[in-house]
């Protein structure tokens, strides 16, 4: 046979025009169905069609992140890589499968139309190679699927776990079914001579298959197809479009939270009567209600739960799977089965949605609970006590909030905004930073390193005008104490012109950069810098020398910092400066919390394990005797847990601490409390 | 069988913290914001409760200056349904400020009375009998559990070493000690939103009260060695060592 004269052949030994209607026919009525099912499912939560599809379209700024996402399976190959790598194998080959299907009507049409066959010749042999790979691939993804499934049955009820079967077993049927259609036609039409394009057909052999067995394998091949795209909104399968709206609608920072309400806007009209945190689906917005509906139950944030790791009630795996059961069964009362202990374990450190596949985002959620057991005055003494803490001292602590940095212009001549004749950068010193000894070390440390650069000129402090950030109040859920707070502060800064702020904690670093814009568009002009990136710039700039040493260190990164903010290379060029660096296995934006944050440093949880001695005995684990931190609550979660669980074996130091005491020229250690 | 309670709470601003005159050297509140005191809070919060099981109304009394307009604002945000704020308060006068308390609740019909057993300022837990006397109604004092039952309250009241179950007949005094409950913190937004409940604000009735004469104020003499330890490191060896040396151990 001439090469040329090959083509694809177009329902070959099918009765014509019957099949050609029944294949359109069916293929329309998947797509209707496939759409009023989306209709009825996303309707309760008040959007329609169209207003779904739009929210996807809107979102395009946000595909190509998507593709690349899904092309690389990255968050799929992170954690639970056997099963991702099944699930990978599964979506190329659906893809290829999809282009294929494409290659045929395309070549129809244009035949028809244009008498232009292109589907033909050295292409048709090339990518027939292709389809008779992507069976096996598709084949294989599926029936690793199908493992992955059996192995965390346990997540799923019966109608779930029934239907991922379908679709896994659907898959393989249309892998198998499509090879011995191929089959069929390649011997029929005596192609036995390019055999090498079609190596299911030769390891097959001739199957003997009647016409009518042909026909109707043909068409049970078309109708399953069909079939499992009408079907998909009702089954589990929605993930794989709920995925897309969720990255598309995602658009806070993760370490950004929703804001229920404007304080100032609520204050100016008067009308108090604002409906703040979540009980019943109803109190979310459409997006919000379909989020979770996403979820697959992986496993994967589970994983990397340090509240799970710590043995707490809370799994974010069940938590994602009771939201989304409990909003898809349009629940009044999601706290039938979730629990408000559950809602308090967490720490925000936000692990959970930076590993999920499909953007669940757990935090959300969570705070928005916790946000009604608030309103509900529903808190305990420990929660209480923060609240009055706050509202009382205007500070976490519970300190007398005045002269809280008077040491800081003592020692170092750091003046007051108040007081300065002018300055570039704002230094936020924070709540645990101002009153505690230890965490004061870090401070004066920092302090000799500006000294040093020749640059403490430039720095003024708010002194006993600076209060609470507003981050703990805000992740225990008082929205308004948070935003009070935000208006205060916002209101200082641009009474002194602030345009830098230095903050000395990863928390209030994230607020500021992250939440407080939402407040006041105003601080979109306010560069925002954690310590440790002016330190690297002071390093890089050559204003402070360090010396590099031969000692073992490793980095314990904070959550707010490197996963929410992905602030990840000033520390390590820092140590890397002064040091030789050991990482963790988790490190950087994979980081492990120190179990401080989401306000738990205030608050006690029902836990078989510490958060902060899991954490502690990891970063002991590197060999290094030395865990640097970058956040004051995580310095005192280790350095406490280094001595209660390791002995003291651990030593827990600041980075300003630390590269103040690798500073060249015999300086000797400052900072630290003598 | 549950009958609609009225209830009347008395609830006391107190300043926040005492600071050192620059003058005197001597203690004074002036200037210092006022909180909520904290007894008054978990007798604000059991007035709450027993409303929110049995029915009724809970008003909220305070005996201050405007600056306890804030405070009472919180109370109000907790659960209260009116408050009354009356004014003329001038300084720790427990007998003035019980006359001053019984003459205005005498005007008004009610079942509990209800107060913190001593305010955390003064401490001298002298209004809640004083008023149960003038009243010549029973008084079930430093309670840490209450129960009503028909016409009748019944307490628990706790003494250094032991409890005494008690029963009156309403209307009736209570105190409440700070072990009976957890109170609710309002959030700030439901603070502002109070303002929308009825506060009515009023004089004090001049009334005549064999009254102590305040001296003065002095910070208590310190017999503490003032050792500061400020190695967190070594804290828990350095500290025990002193104790040791103390214990003459
Ligand atoms: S934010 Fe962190 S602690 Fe909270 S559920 Fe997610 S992983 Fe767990
Ligand atoms: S929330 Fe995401 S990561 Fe967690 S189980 Fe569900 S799909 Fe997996």
């Amino acid at each position: 046979m001439i090469l040329s004269a090959l083509v694809y052949p177009e329902y070959y030994g099918l009765p014509l025009p019957i099949t050609a209607v029944a294949v359109y026919t069916s293929a329309i009525a998947s797509v209707i169905i496939f759409l009023v099912a989306l209709r009825g499912k996303v309707k309760p939560y008040g959007v329609g069609i169209w207003g779904f599809l739009l929210s996807l379209l809107r979102g395009y700024r946000r595909w190509p992140g998507y593709i690349y996402d899904i092309a690389l399976h990255r968050r799929l190959l992170r954690t639970r890589g056997r099963h991702g790598v099944g699930h990978a194998l599964m979506i190329y080959g659906l893809i290829l499968s999809f282009i294929g299907t494409m290659l045929v009507a395309l070549n129809q049409y244009l035949g028809i139309i244009f008498g232009y066959r292109p589907y033909s010749g050295q292409l048709f042999l090339d990518y027939s190679f292709v389809m008779d790979l992507t069976s096996w691939i598709l084949f294989v993804g599926s029936a690793v699927g199908a493992l992955s499934l059996l192995s965390r049955l346990k997540n799923y009820r019966l109608n779930e776990a029934a239907s991922y079967l379908i679709y896994l077993l659907g898959f393989m049927f249309l892998s198998v079914s499509g090879a011995v259609i191929e089959d069929y036609r390649v011997y029929a039409l005596g192609l036995t001579g390019y055999l090498g394009y079609f190596p299911n057909a030769e390891l097959l052999g001739r199957i003997s298959l009647s016409t009518q067995a042909y026909v109707a394998i043909y068409y049970l091949h078309f109708l399953t197809a069909f079939a499992l795209i009408a079907i998909m909104p009702y089954t589990e399968v929605a993930h794989s479009y709920l995925n897309l709206l969720n990255y598309s609608t995602r658009e806070r920072a993760s370490g950004e939270l929703s804001k229920p309400f404007d304080l100032k806007s609520v204050m100016q009209s008067g009308n108090y009567e604002v409906k703040v945190g979540l009980k019943s689906y109803k109190d979310l917005d459409w997006a919000g209600a379909l989020n979770p509906q996403a979820c697959v139950g992986c496993n994967r944030c589970e994983e990397v739960c340090p509240a799970t790791a710590a043995g707490r009630e809370l799994s974010p795996t069940r938590l994602a799977l009771k939201l989304k059961r409990g909003i898809s069964s349009l629940s009044d009362d999601l706290f039938q089965t979730i629990s408000e202990e559950e809602i308090w374990g967490c720490t925000t450190c936000g692990a959970c949605m930076h590993a999920c596949p499909v953007y669940v985002r757990h935090v959300d959620y969570i705070v928005d609970f916790r946000r009604s057991l608030t309103f509900g005055m529903k808190l305990d003494s420990k929660k209480s006590g923060l609240l009055m803490n706050l509202n009382q001292y205007g500070n976490s602590v519970g300190i007398q909030n005045q002269g809280r940095n008077a040491w800081i212009t003592n020692e170092f001549g750091v003046p007051r905004a108040s007081e300065s004749s002018g300055f570039k950068y704002l230094l936020w010193v924070g709540c645990m930073n101002s009153f505690d000894e230890r965490a004061k070390g870090s401070v004066r440390s920092f302090l000799e390193l500006l000294k040093d650069s020749g640059e403490l000129g430039e720095y003024a402090i708010l002194g006993d005008e600076e209060t609470d950030c507003g981050d703990p109040a805000r992740r225990l859920g008082e929205e308004s104490l948070f935003q009070n707070f935000a208006l205060n502060n916002i209101e200082l800064f641009k009474k002194y012109n602030v345009k830098n702020i230095v903050v000395m904690c990863p928390h209030g670093y994230n607020t500021f950069k992250n939440e407080y814009k939402d407040i006041d568009k105003w601080m979109e002009g306010v560069n925002v810098y954690h310590y440790a990136e002016i330190i690297d710039r002071l390093v890089k700039e050559g204003r402070v020398s360090v010396e590099k040493t031969n000692e073992a260190v490793t980095i314990h990164d904070p959550c707010y910092l490197a996963r929410h903010n992905s602030v990840v290379n000033p520390q390590r060029e820092l140590i890397n400066a002064a040091a030789r660096l050991v990482e963790p296995e988790r490190h950087g934006r994979d980081t492990f919390c120190c179990g401080a944050g989401g306000a738990n440093y205030w608050y006690e949880v029902n836990e078989k394990s510490r958060i902060s001695h899991i954490r502690a005995k990891q970063l002991y684990d590197t060999g290094a005797g030395k865990a640097i931190t970058l956040c004051p609550f995580c310095n005192a979660m280790l350095n406490d847990a280094s001595t209660v669980a390791l002995n003291g074996k651990l030593e827990v130091i600041d980075i300003a601490s630390y590269l103040a005491m690798s500073r060249k020229k015999g300086s000797d250690i400052i900072g630290q409390p003598k | 069988m549950y009958v609609a309670l009225n209830i009347l709470v008395f609830l006391k601003a107190i300043p926040e913290d005492v600071k050192e005159d620059p003058r005197t050297h001597g203690p004074t509140v002036e200037g210092v914001k006022l909180k909520m005191d904290d007894i008054s809070r978990n007798a604000v919060e059991e007035a709450i409760r027993l409303k929110e099981k049995h029915g009724g109304r809970a008003t909220g009394i305070t005996f201050g200056s405007d600056a306890a307009t804030l405070v009472m604002k919180e109370a109000l945000a907790m659960g209260l349904d009116e408050g009354v704020l009356i004014k003329g308060y001038a300084g720790n006068n427990p007998s003035l400020t019980a006359s001053v308390l019984a003459e205005r609740v005498s005007r008004m019909q009610w079942d509990l009375l209800m107060f913190g057993f001593s305010s955390a300022d003064s401490y001298t837990a002298q209004v809640p009998p004083m008023v149960s006397y003038m009243l010549k109604r029973p008084l079930i004092g430093n309670a840490v559990s209450l129960r009503v039952e028909g016409k009748t309250v019944k307490g628990v009241s706790s003494y250094e070493d032991y409890n005494v179950a008690y029963e009156a007949e309403m209307p009736a005094v209570i105190s409440v000690a700070q072990e009976i409950n957890t109170p609710r913190i309002p959030t700030l937004l439901q603070i502002m939103a109070a303002s929308k409940k009825p506060l009515s604000v009023e004089q004090a009735q001049a009334q005549s009260a064999r009254t102590l004469q305040v001296l003065g104020h002095t910070f208590p003499m310190s017999q503490r060695k003032r050792i500061i330890f400020e190695d967190t490191n070594k804290g828990v060896e350095e500290v025990a060592a002193v104790l040791r040396q103390v214990l003459g151990k």
